[in-house]
């Protein structure tokens, strides 16, 4: 995938638990750690705005654009 | 996807899954009944059912092949029919329609109906044709008839349900990666 979630380190960074992220934006505890792994094909803008608000960041610090790697993916 | 809105009456697709059964059974049984008892000599039946006038009609070895093999075919489709109707129904009783199952029933429907049209073409023109030859120069301009009557609807219904199956598949995957947007 050329967007790489880095959610796992704001969530380090900001020493939050998965548990509460999850509860906090009304995902499933699974699928917040498929986001966190980046096995998933999309995220919401609400989604999106509700972690962001949990974890005070903006989206560029929860993904990150990885150039070159498309055609591995194909 | 809420698909639990799809269901109306549970009852009501219950209903309609017997009265199939019902109904395409009695067809099948009597194709079966009226090729068995035309075959045996008595035409009663069959001249009723593919609707020639003649008093004595004559059915020749080609005209029997024509029998077996559209009456064989007519209960195949009425078999088939009716499975895909069933299937099709338990899946939409349950609000299960995205389903590969769902679509591959609903195509068998489609395919069920085509045939079904091949299966009128057999006894209103091929039989009448093979029994009757000098009727078809009498009658050539109601044969020509028979192959856009009410019969053709249900060959374009059956090419909907086909085109609906595809829909309803290329839905199934869109609900897939639905799912894996969080």
């Amino acid at each position: 995938m050329t967007i790489e979630v880095t959610l796992d380190v704001m969530l380090a960074v900001r020493k939050v638990k998965s548990k509460d992220l999850a509860a906090h934006v009304g995902i499933t505890d699974a699928n917040l750690s498929l986001l966190k792994s980046g096995k998933v094909k999309g995220i919401r803008f609400e989604t999106l705005s509700k972690i962001c608000e949990y974890l005070d960041c903006s989206p560029g610090d929860l993904l990150r654009y990885v150039p070159g790697n498309s055609a591995d993916e194909k | 996807m809420k698909q639990k809105s799809y269901i109306q009456n549970r009852w009501l697709y219950r209903l309609l899954r017997v009265v199939a059964g019902v109904m395409t059974s009695l067809v099948g049984l009597f194709i079966i009944l009226t090729a068995l008892t035309a075959l045996a000599g008595d035409m009663e039946l069959l001249t009723d059912m593919i609707e020639i006038e003649s008093d004595d009609p004559n059915l020749g070895l080609a005209a029997q092949i024509a029998l077996v093999v559209t009456s064989g075919l007519a209960v195949l489709t009425f078999l088939l029919l009716f499975r895909s109707i069933n299937r099709f129904l338990a899946h939409a009783e349950k609000g299960e329609l995205f389903l590969d199952s769902a679509a591959n029933a609903l195509s068998r429907m489609g395919i069920s109906m085509i045939l079904l049209y091949v299966v009128f073409l057999g006894f209103d023109v091929l039989l009448p044709m093979l029994i009757e030859p000098d009727s078809i120069l009498e009658n050539s301009v109601d044969f020509l008839v028979y192959l856009i009557d009410l019969n053709a609807l249900g060959l374009l219904i059956g090419i909907v349900l086909l085109a609906l199956a595809g829909a309803l598949r290329e839905g199934r995957e869109l609900q897939d990666e639905l799912r894996q947007i969080v």
